[in-house]
């Protein structure tokens, strides 16, 4: 039971991989509109069940993640599940203020709320491992 | 909270991964709690006494700096 040494519970992996699917769904969501056509061509309807669409991933992934912290029996690691969890949301967090201000003076800026889940899944990730890697 | 957790791990020459093994959490959990980094809950506070056959308080002690009000 050590997610550091990839001998991971079935109940760990089974949970990991989810998030990864849904983290590829919100990616393939996010480009959808640009690989077919201009966004601004779709027809208002159109563009607000792309939006709602694209809000499933995200929803999903806290459902998967609460699943997870309530599931877990090891206190240790979803003490530090939690603790990444707040590292994702806060990096996210410094990523829209910083490109809010952007955005302002650069319209045709890259939307990066888009990569909202992107950022909260990779993070989170990044931080859990580092955690892992300091209490070898 | 300071713990004998190590010494008594030692007395029985177990290393942390059976005792992780026996707790049924992660080796890390064991480290963690060993180094003073993790407090456990109260319910594994109790199984580690259980394992250990003491009780509690010979297990964890208060930390003379932040004793309890």
């Amino acid at each position: 039971m050590s997610l550091c040494k990839r001998n991971l519970t079935a109940f760990q992996r089974r949970s990991m991989q989810r998030v990864g699917g849904l983290l590829g769904a919100c990616a393939a969501l996010s480009f959808f509109p640009e690989i077919f056509q201009d966004p601004k061509h779709f027809s208002p309807a159109t563009q607000w069940a792309m939006a709602i669409l694209s809000t499933f991933p995200v929803i999903a992934t806290m459902v998967v993640i609460a699943r997870y912290l309530t599931g877990e029996t090891d206190e240790y690691l979803r003490n530090l599940v939690v603790r990444s969890i707040l590292w994702g949301l806060g990096l996210v967090m410094v990523a829209d203020t910083f490109f809010g201000y952007l955005v302002e003076y650069h319209p045709n800026h890259l939307p990066v709320s888009v990569f909202n889940m992107d950022i909260f899944v990779v993070t989170g990730m990044i931080a859990l491992r580092i955690q892992l890697w300091r209490n070898q | 909270m300071k713990n004998r957790l190590r010494v008594l791990r030692a007395e029985r020459q177990w290393s942390q991964a059976d005792l992780a093994q026996k707790l049924e959490v992660s080796r890390q959990s064991v480290n963690a709690i060993e180094t003073g980094k993790f407090d456990p809950s109260l319910p594994l506070a109790f199984r580690l006494a259980r394992l250990f056959e003491t009780t509690i308080e010979a297990i964890f002690l208060e930390d003379e700096a932040h004793p309890s009000a």
